[in-house]
């Protein structure tokens, strides 16, 4: 058996591609990466070593190991991450890339990466580590001397079996012996755990526990008493590990079993009463430490009051300690009406356990004086503990000043927080409104586009001339959905080279707010941070096992084949409609009748006829039926092929993941400073899509990053922010995506441009050539207007290469550009590669497609306005001089002597008109028959050679057709009369 | 008999290839497998295993967490599969300490290029010695 048919090899090759993709993009950002991001990383670099071992790849194991330790260092903290590190691990990542790539080609091993390792032990032998800092670890023991972590199990374990326990023993006499069975089962667990954990008492107790299920089970009290006892071993154990077992669930479970049976209890809970009592009287002045022992104590109370089923009171009371609570940490104060009010409850419910049959009425009170309570309570919070909360939280992270707190109003507060949590830029400005009131009017004016948030006077001193004069000076919290370059670019020109501004700062959300996600860094981090989330998500979803149910892991190569039959499918289903649509069986079984009746005084017997009329008639039927079956089969073929496309959607951050590392690479070494901000990255695509949008965005990002953007030198002088911004973005629009990158750099060079075509002798010296026309030329072969061929693009085949490889999936792409402020290319493209809209035409008999896109229009015109310019047949349409070509001659098909002009037999031509945008010929056809959505097969390579041809499809008709690849043609066409440009000028 | 092993390993690749070596075992009667510790720990609640190959570096519950808590659930026997050069480490070390059965070595260069040859002796000696305690036990 061959390597390449080992699942483990795929498994191999899919799984260590999957995760240095994803280091990849992990390692871009990988500075501000928190401890789960590097422990990840880590566990990746771990795992690729693991795997490459299994296959007894040394030398992918060697680096993967030598980058696991370094990380290793990392995650203890032992080495500071920094930009050389970062790039030592991204040369690890492409380095094991590389190999994997390497044994894929060649099935053997691959040879070790020499420079890379010794670039890594020179790292490790230079670099200083300091001590290990471990992470505080929760494995350090408490008092218990139980794991944490164990005892977290265990915990679990409790509540879940003491709420088996008492549900079903709830059912009293009636419980099956099965859940008997079950019950006792649980609770030797139990005991087993809390023997593993040396928990000795709890394993007896939990022992009797299970006594008293086996025995009658009628003795509440004992059962109460047992209860009892485990609820104090909890007690201890959560005091001394400092643990919270999750008892309300057990509570709730026992709520209804003991229900009134509880006064023996009793004593317990006056001694509560009595303390809470004592403890109110004594704090009305409130002392923290008092008020947690006294909400220790009404938290017992409530699980006592709990146990005995007072409804109504148990809320209240954990209420009342969830409220004081909060009180200890804010200027929220719980005052003598709110204890007089706990007061009375108490008291309430200590006579209400005395004396059970006033329970009912004190329920009744409890519920209406919980009401009132609960409101106080509300109010309370809400302007007091609450704002205080929000405020002290709202400082915290933007940095304010701390009388922030005194002067903003809860309106402000609200819009504040919408603003960060619409990730809008927060900044304070300190500005001299007084001294200048023509500047501030302008200033004021801009600043009411603005969110403004707070505004007041802050006094400051001053020496004027000896003399300290008071100054006042204005402060404003403003948020802005612009960036803080755009910001401090706009207040700059506000200033008009004077500014009154005296402070800008942007407060940027260090941690985030409210659950919501921190803005720290607007441009790049974001767009990056979503970019990982989706990729974690992608890894998630491949890495997780068929448990989940929802995901499977499939070969793509299986999808691909599942689509390629399926679009046979629709290709058989295309030829059903074809024969069931040929009225001519109708028309037959109708003569065939017609001949019947008119031969019915003929040679045929009556019985013969009737014999024949029969038949006729079930054909007849059954044609019938066999098209409804097709009506429905077409339906269904329809749906199919719709979901089936939907299989093989990816979201396009598979694309967009690769651009922050090429970006970053930029920057690293060509000092450059840019930012790179990502939109729309859940847009979904078809997955063919992918392979091929990948080289195109990466060369357009770096014609961006070389072409466009100026030096951070340049950029200053210019006015702007020194770095740049580059935008990516995807959108989703109809049945086509429009992916637009663009600059925020100098826009294209039209002097050049010009210059360069003019040398390469695209345009003449002198003819005057429109813009439009220029920033077309971009995409011309070997075109590059950059002096010096950098790495990053100027190589002069990257452009061109764009266009074809965009134009070859049936998109196409477009710049704008304006001077000084940037460039924009927009990419238009189908969202699936596979269907293709096609005109279907005839030609010498034979039929044939080309792309719908590049087809301008089609028309007839009479064979005696054919003229020949310089021996290229032509036609004058609308005021231009339309080249017109044969297709066998541009094919090759024919030879030379098959021309237009020849054709004198004919009147009239056929025409189809083809563009690139650059330049329009006609093609003289047979005959247009129709517009065809075709599903694309991929031909033969050596198919695809053959000049003019792009693909193939299958028609209705069973016939396989050519798909015409225009652009082709039309670079044939411009080759063959050198130059159209000049028989257009001539005219 | 009736042996039943859980394969608890983060790498798809990883399980696959245990999973390989374990074919050659046929009184294993069932394998299944989880990609982390605490889908591992689903698994031990729903059902009894006898051997659970365990590794120690893993997304969500790492494999001290997983065996930490899935003591209180079973007495399977607990596999540290760990990779060569970390067989000395605290972790293993700690894993040993809470009762580990054994400790080995990841496999490494058992699928040769060309060829599909998978054996894992030690691990499938591991198998051996952990039935035998079971049947002592029966």
């Amino acid at each position: 058996m061959s390597i390449e048919d080992n699942v483990l090899w795929q498994a191999f090759v899919e799984e260590v591609g999957e995760q240095l993709e994803f280091l990849e993009s992990e390692l871009v950002n990988f500075k501000s990466a928190d401890e789960k991001t590097i422990n990840e990383v880590f566990r990746f670099f771990h795992s690729i070593k693991s795997s490459s071992a299994i296959f007894h790849f040394v030398a992918m194991e060697e680096v993967a190991h030598a980058a696991e330790t370094l990380l290793d260092k990392i995650r203890q903290r032992t080495v500071v991450v920094n930009d050389d590190i970062v790039s030592l691990l991204l040369a690890c990542a492409d380095s094991l890339k590389s190999q994997l790539l390497e044994s894929m080609q060649t099935l053997q091993p691959p040879a070790a990466d020499i420079s890379l390792l010794q670039a890594l032990s020179a790292f490790a032998a230079h670099a200083v580590f300091g001590d290990a800092h471990p992470v505080k670890s929760a494995e350090e023991s408490n008092a218990l001397g139980i794991d944490p972590v164990q005892l977290d199990e265990f915990a679990n374990l409790f509540t879940a079996g003491m709420v088996k326990f008492f549900t079903v023993i709830e059912q009293g006499s009636t419980i099956s012996r099965a859940k008997l069975t079950a019950v006792e089962k649980t609770l030797a667990q139990l005991v087993a755990a809390a023997e593993i954990l040396d928990m000795t008492l709890f394993a007896r107790t939990l022992g009797k526990l299970t006594v008293w299920l086996q025995g009658s089970r009628d003795d509440n009290k004992q059962l109460f008493h047992l209860f009892q006892i485990l609820m104090e071993q909890v007690n201890a154990v959560e005091k001394l590990a400092d643990y919270r077992f999750a008892l309300v669930d057990i509570y709730d479970a026992v709520d209804t079993l003991f229900g009134e049976d509880f006064s023996a209890n009793l004593a317990k809970v006056e001694n509560g009463i009595l303390h809470c009592q004592h403890e109110l009287l004594d704090t009305r002045q409130i002392d923290s430490a008092h008020l947690g022992e006294l909400c220790d104590s009404v938290d017992k109370l409530a699980k006592h009051f709990s146990i005995l089923n007072l409804c109504g009171s148990t809320d209240l009371f954990r209420y009342f300690s969830q409220a004081c609570r909060k009180a200890m940490v804010s200027d929220y104060t719980v005052d003598a009406a709110v204890f007089s009010l706990i007061h009375s409850f108490v008291l309430a419910h200590g006579e209400a356990v005395s004396e059970p049959l006033r329970q009912q009425s004190v329920d009744q009170d409890c519920k209406a004086a919980f009401r009132q309570f609960r409101n106080l309570l509300d109010r309370r919070q809400d302007d007091g503990f609450h704002r205080y909360e929000r405020i002290a939280e709202l400082t915290t992270l933007l940095d304010l000043e701390p009388d922030f707190m005194d002067y903003v109003e809860n309106t402000e507060i609200e819009l504040l927080e919408n603003c960060i949590r619409e990730h809008k830029n927060i900044a304070v400005l300190v500005v001299d409104i007084e001294s200048n009131p023509v500047w501030s009017a302008g200033f004021i004016q801009w600043l009411n586009q603005h969110e403004l948030i707070t505004s007041r006077t802050v006094y400051s001193q001053k020496t004027v001339a000896g003399k300290t004069v008071e100054h006042t000076k204005s402060s404003f919290l403003v948020a802005f959905d612009d960036t803080e370059d755009v910001i401090a670019a706009a207040i700059d020109r506000l200033g008009d080279g004077q500014s009154c501004v005296d402070e800008l700062s942007f407060r940027f959300p260090t941690q985030s707010y409210k659950h919501t996600r921190a803005t720290s860094a607007p441009v790049a981090v974001t767009a990056a941070a979503a970019d990982l989330t989706d990729a974690a998500i992608q890894i998630e979803r491949r890495t997780g096992d068929g448990d989940s149910g929802k995901t499977l892991r499939v070969n793509s190569d299986a999808i691909d084949s599942f689509v390629s039959q399926v679009g046979e499918m629709v290709l058989h289903r295309n030829m059903l409609s074809h024969v069931l649509a040929d009225s001519r069986v109708a028309q037959m079984l109708k003569n065939c009748r017609n001949v019947l009746e008119k031969s019915r005084n003929g040679q045929l017997s009556q019985e013969q006829m009737d014999a024949l009329g029969n038949a006729l008639g079930s054909i007849g039927d059954s044609h019938n039926q066999l098209l409804q079956a097709h009506a429905k089969l077409n339906d269904s073929v329809s749906r199919v092929q719709k979901d089936v496309m939907t299989l093989r959607v990816v979201p396009i951050s598979i694309v967009f993941n690769r651009l922050p590392r090429v970006v970053r690479n930029i920057n690293v070494n060509y000092g450059k400073d840019i930012r790179l901000q990502i939109a729309g990255e859940s847009v979904r695509v078809d997955k063919s899509m992918v392979d091929i949008l990948m080289e195109p965005l990466v060369h357009l990002v770096r014609n961006c990053a070389d072409h466009g953007v100026e030096s951070p030198d340049a950029r200053r002088k210019a006015g702007k922010p020194p770095h740049a911004l580059i935008e990516v973005t995807a959108e989703q629009r109809g049945s086509y995506l429009e992916i637009r990158v663009s600059d925020d750099g100098n826009g294209l060079d039209y002097q050049r441009i010009h210059a360069k075509a003019v040398q390469l002798g695209y345009v003449d010296q002198r003819a005057s050539v429109s813009e439009s026309e220029l920033k077309m030329m971009i995409f011309r072969a070997g075109f590059s207007t950059s002096e010096t061929v950098t790495e990053i693009s100027g190589r002069g085949v990257g452009m061109d290469a764009v266009r074809a490889r965009i134009a070859a999936i049936g998109g196409s792409i477009d710049v704008d550009s304006v001077a000084g402020k940037g460039t924009t290319f927009t990419l238009k493209l189908p969202v699936s590669a596979a269907i293709q809209g096609v005109i279907l035409f005839l030609h010498d008999g034979e039929a044939l497609t080309i792309p719908e896109r590049n087809v301008v229009l089609g028309l007839t015109i009479p064979v005696s306005q054919i003229q020949s310019v310089q021996g290229q047949a032509a036609f004058i349409h609308q005021n231009k001089i339309m080249p017109l070509y044969s297709l066998s001659e541009l094919l090759g098909w024919g030879n030379r002597v098959d021309k237009i002009n020849t054709h004198r037999e004919k009147t009239e031509q056929e025409v189809i008109i083809i563009s690139n945008d650059d330049c329009h010929i006609a093609l003289a056809v047979d005959k247009v028959v129709d517009r065809q959505e075709i599903f694309v097969r991929e031909l033969h390579n050596d198919l695809l050679k053959l000049p003019g041809v792009g693909g193939a499809s299958i028609l209705g008709n069973g016939e396989v057709v050519i798909i015409l690849d225009a652009d082709a043609l039309l670079q044939i066409a411009s080759k063959q009369s050198q130059c159209i440009e000049s028989i257009l000028k001539a005219s | 008999m009736n042996y039943q092993v859980l394969i608890v390993d983060d790498s798809f690749l990883m399980r696959s290839t245990l999973k390989k070596i374990l074919e050659a075992d046929k009184r294993i009667t069932e394998l299944d497998e989880a990609p982390d510790g605490e889908a591992a720990m689903k698994k031990i609640k729903a059902k009894h295993y006898d051997l659970i190959l365990l590794d120690i570096e893993m997304p969500i519950m790492n494999g001290i967490e997983f065996m930490k808590r899935s003591k209180l659930h079973t007495n399977a026997h607990i596999v540290i599969v760990s990779s060569l050069a970390k067989v000395n480490s605290p972790q293993v070390e700690q894993a040993v300490s809470l009762g580990a059965f054994d400790v080995v070595a990841k496999p490494t260069g058992i699928v040769s290029l060309g060829m599909e040859q998978l054996k894992h002796d030690e691990l499938l000696d591991i198998v051996n010695r952990s039935v035998r305690v079971l049947e002592e036990h029966a």
